[in-house]
């Protein structure tokens, strides 16, 4: 007896399979992934990847323009700066430096922020004012200015730069963590899943954590590229990486005041910070998006 | 009304004293001696430097330290700079009018273009005008401040000489400062210069207050944007249109008073990121401004600039947010009145 | 003249997954002054019936109709905004949520002098007064009061008292209510179904009423057309219908409400449809109904017609149910 379909069947989609399949539909998202894996990929091989040292200076070739224009050579594909090193190679560097800081930013401030914000989820009265008076407090203050003031005390350098731009963006997580803790708290589920028994450590990891996941991805996404350009604006008033190291944002303080012999000593590096910016934020919103079906239409 | 108005008050003084704590706390925190720090090179046992150790409170208790400090504060007093040796507070409001300039142009221009764009992306939602405000919005939101303001300068003002490059107004013209704001001073200079020390004022503030509004404009065009598409697709508004209301007015007047709402936080919110912004833009700008004399301040570690420079400035931020707050009980009809 | 005439009208929503047809080809007719019910489940496009007569459809939604006429004028002949004005001034909505239908930032004063200058009064003093007799007209105490209120500041049932003053503003011929009771309290339901009836009497107004629930429509209209998955299932004098169901759907609905002390006895369980109503682009092939539908044979893999039945009405149904009616007057003979 042959079967009738009465259903046009398609299975239905995980929720990882669906978050792809959603994900892949926005175009501006894949195209923020491919850069982003691009600009990975200069930072994983910059050895294999630059042509030259990034602080070997040639002193014959001091600012030549790009290879593509009239005057320029092959040797140096983006030109050279006014030292004479080769602006290509001191960008593949600077992206091992812009991204792996600022991942070392996001973990530092995600740790601590999921941990407080995780304690004053769950805690009541002083500790939980407490945290959020100050966390408060933080955000009023500007965040360069913040990271400014704590490397006024701690001091200018690398190290003390991710400190203080970690602390800065501390606050969003504990915000996002405790409002998702306090909101699902009160859901029905969880109150039925209390009066099942469930223990704290269980109400943590099956409701509260898959819930907390999403906002939290989102919001690592977008303390990256705040870090980004944090760190890169320190270093561009001085108070980061310091020279020769070819930290995006150094470079470009120091070839301001070539901007008009060597202008593309101020364009490029740049460009290089506003494309890894720009990357991450498509992706953030791709995510965003993706996680959160409800707003996806919008 | 009152009610909140004291709620915000009260919120207010809080955030004060926490402020000043946290304040409080990291100049404990500074390394080497708090009287070297803030009264500059005192011969420690010297009667001057007694006299500064008692007067800061160093031989009481931290507790008794703390009320030393807030009550300085509460007096104006935020101690000397020990570079120029004038007190931090005129230092502060000789160079704060030339940010608040600046910060409210950009943010004028921000509120204005960003919701325009918003509104418009919203209406014309997925055609080309929607996809030109998504993906221009999308790179301002990722502009590096600092880098577009030298692209900015490289353009305009280097390669086509249409604006000045830095400061707030040629050398030519003596200004005297009255308000502190430039395009007003220039103004009442009216009888010395007629209009031309004001448009000069007007070209110098143009590149800067562009560079400055970017990354807000951005954020308010993305948010507008939002905002609108949700508050076009409530009910009330299919209920105007079946009234037979214009669709102008369903935009501006049904749709835009809605979608405000959510949008006033987050103006609110940008003001961090606009005096952030504004750290960057004066410094690219030689604009003397806050921003320009907190970094110069680290630069020379002039301690007692950079922590009443600071305080000032998160009081300031604190102080727009609870206004906004308010601003927000004002235009949402649900705060004023519950049931 | 027709107070409101259709003739297979689709509307179609274009997605991802190529175009989505919600509605197909509705046809009805309503006399001027007429109830109307409208019954199915939430997802049988009632609501989107709503919409497009109203030409409030959203910009993306594809509407085609063979006629589309109210009050006497043929829609699809004008354009879009012409449509829009014409309506206004012909037919009014109300929707299921009365707090979510107004401006939550305008009071209720706005809003309904809003309406009135639409129409025509121009003169601040005679808006108002106006608006004080529309309050008066829906049943409102202390009109003068409430002009001054917001939205939230009113209960639910007072907010569509509202809604139904504005939409009488305009004086027109038809009133549609979009499940109008549906958020509303039980004790407020039967006092606001009484005023839309009162007002159909008093006004020679149609009344389109829209709900999922049977027993609303039993007392208060005159014909009742059954929708599901976007199609006309059934569509009969509500007499015909409440006596003899002829399409299996509107029978088990008919089967779905409970009845106090008649018909259902302790204990027994209240009958009800197996399954869910399929999602829209998710549709059996033939008979929409067909997986959920215990007459089900294999012919109904084929799309059955919308047909009429002597003595009854349209029915779109391969197995239609036996009149109970006639079955029982032929015994008497």
């Amino acid at each position: 007896m042959s079967e009738v379909k009465i259903y046009k069947d398609t299975p239905i989609p995980g929720r990882w399979q669906q978050f792809w399949q959603r994900y892949r539909r926005h175009k501006g998202a894949m195209l923020g992934l491919m850069f982003l894996l691009v600009i990975l990929m200069f930072a994983l091989f910059s050895p294999l990847l630059a042509p030259h040292d990034p602080t070997e200076q040639f002193s014959q070739f001091l600012r030549y323009p790009p290879a593509w224009t009239e005057k320029g050579i092959n040797e140096f594909l983006l030109g050279t700066d006014d030292l004479g090193r080769d602006l290509f190679s001191r960008i593949v560097y600077g992206s091992r430096l812009s991204l792996g800081l600022s991942a070392a930013v996001v973990l530092i401030a995600a740790l601590f922020g999921i941990l407080l914000g995780a304690i004053a989820g769950l805690s009541k009265g002083i500790i939980e004012f407490a945290i959020m008076r100050i966390m408060d407090i933080i955000l009023a203050v500007p965040s360069l200015l913040l990271a400014i003031v704590i490397i006024a005390i701690i001091g200018p350098g690398l190290p003390n730069a991710i400190y203080a731009v970690a602390i800065v963006l501390i606050p969003h997580f504990v915000r996002i963590v405790r409002a998702t803790i306090k909101e699902e708290m009160n859901k029905d589920y969880v109150i039925a899943a209390k009066l099942d028994g469930a223990n704290g450590a269980r109400l943590f990891t099956h409701s509260i954590l898959p819930n907390i996941l999403p906002p939290l991805i989102v919001q690592v996404s977008l303390a990256f590229s705040t870090a980004i350009v944090d760190i890169a604006a320190l270093g561009f008033l001085g108070l980061g990486a310091q020279p020769p190291n070819p930290e995006w944002g150094t470079i470009l303080s120091q070839s301001r005041d070539f901007i008009q012999l060597a202008p593309w000593t101020v364009t490029i590096p740049g460009l290089a910070i506003l494309i890894t910016v720009l990357s991450i934020n498509l992706v953030g919103d791709g995510l965003r998006d993706a996680l959160d079906p409800m707003e996806s239409r919008g | 009304m009152i009610r909140i108005i004291f709620r915000q008050l009260t919120t207010l003084a809080l955030s004060f004293l926490g402020i000043t704590l946290i304040f409080f706390a990291l100049t404990q925190l500074i390394p080497g001696d708090p009287v070297i720090i803030n009264y500059g090179n005192l011969t420690p046992g010297s009667e001057e430097y007694l006299a500064a150790v008692h007067a800061m409170g160093l031989d009481q208790s931290l507790f008794q330290q703390y009320l030393i400090y807030v009550d300085n504060i509460l007096h104006g007093d935020l101690g000397r700079s020990n570079i120029t040796n004038k007190p931090v507070l005129s230092e502060f409001f000789t160079f704060f009018p030339a940010t608040f300039e600046l910060s409210l142009i950009a943010t004028l221009i921000a509120l204005i273009f960003g919701v325009l764009a918003g509104v418009l992306a919203a209406v014309k939602k997925n055609t080309w005008v929607d996809n030109l405000v998504i993906s221009s919005s999308l790179v301002g939101y990722s502009m590096p401040v600092f880098w577009w303001g030298m692209l900015l300068i490289l353009l305009f003002s280097l390669n086509l000489g249409l604006t000045p490059v830095a400061g707030r107004i040629s050398y030519v013209f003596d200004i005297e400062p009255v308000t502190g704001l430039m395009l007003v001073d220039s103004l009442l200079a009216y009888s010395k210069y007629e209009f031309a020390a004001f448009f000069d004022a007007l070209r110098h503030l143009i590149l800067p207050s562009l560079v400055l509004a970017t990354v807000p404009l951005a954020a308010i065009a993305r948010m507008t944007r939002s905002s609108m598409i949700e508050v076009l697709n409530a009910d009330y508004i299919l209920t105007a249109q079946s009234k037979g209301v214009s669709r102008w007015k369903i935009i501006w007047v049904h749709g835009l008073r809605n979608a405000m709402i959510p949008l006033v936080t987050v103006i609110g919110l940008q003001s961090s990121v606009l005096l952030t912004g504004a750290i960057l833009t004066e410094t690219i700008f030689a604009w003397p401004g806050v921003g320009k004399w907190m970094v110069e301040a680290i630069f020379r570690r002039d301690f007692p600039s950079i922590q009443g420079g600071v305080l000032l400035i998160a009081f300031f931020v604190i102080f727009i947010n609870a206004s906004v707050d308010l601003l927000y009980a004002v235009i949402n009809p649900r705060m004023r009145r519950p049931k | 003249m027709k107070l409101l005439h259709i003739e297979n009208l689709s509307v179609e929503f274009p997605t991802h997954k190529g175009n989505v047809r919600v509605l197909d080809k509705i046809s009805l007719r309503m006399n001027q002054g007429e109830v109307l019910g409208v019954v199915g489940e939430s997802g049988s496009g009632k609501s989107m019936l709503a919409l497009a007569i109203m030409g409030l459809l959203s910009p993306n939604a594809k509407l085609t109709a063979d006629y589309l006429s109210l009050n006497g004028q043929d829609l699809m002949k004008l354009n879009l905004d012409q449509r829009r004005k014409y309506i206004a001034q012909n037919a009014s909505i109300i929707f299921q949520e009365p707090q979510t239908s107004l401006n939550p930032c305008f009071n209720i004063g706005t809003q309904l002098i809003e309406t009135i200058e639409l129409h025509g009064i121009r003169r601040r003093k005679k808006q108002r007064q106006r608006a004080l007799e529309l309050l008066e007209a829906v049943g409102i105490t202390e009109p003068e009061l409430r002009l001054k209120q917001y939205p939230h500041q009113l209960s639910g049932g007072m907010n569509q008292r509202v809604m139904i003053a504005m939409a009488i503003a305009a004086e027109p011929d038809l009133l549609i209510a979009d499940e109008p009771t549906t958020a509303l309290d039980v004790t407020i339901q039967s006092q606001i179904i009484e005023l839309l009836l009162e007002l159909n009497r008093t006004r020679d107004m149609g009344l389109m009423l829209i709900t999922h629930d049977f027993a609303l429509l039993s007392e208060s209209t005159q014909r009742v057309c059954v929708m599901y998955s976007g199609q006309i299932m059934e569509n009969a004098s509500t007499d015909n219908i409440l006596s003899s169901p002829r399409h299996p759907y509107t029978k088990a609905l008919l089967d779905s409400i409970p009845h106090i002390g008649e018909r259902h006895h302790m204990g027994q369980r209240l009958y009800s449809l197996k399954g869910r109503i399929p999602a829209i682009d998710h549709l059996p092939v033939g008979c929409r109904l067909g997986p959920r539908c215990p007459r089900a044979a294999k012919e109904c893999v084929k799309t059955p017609r919308l047909d009429m039945i002597k003595q009854h009405g349209l029915v779109r149904c391969h197995f239609p149910i036996p009149s109970s009616t006639q079955v029982e007057g032929e015994r008497n003979d």
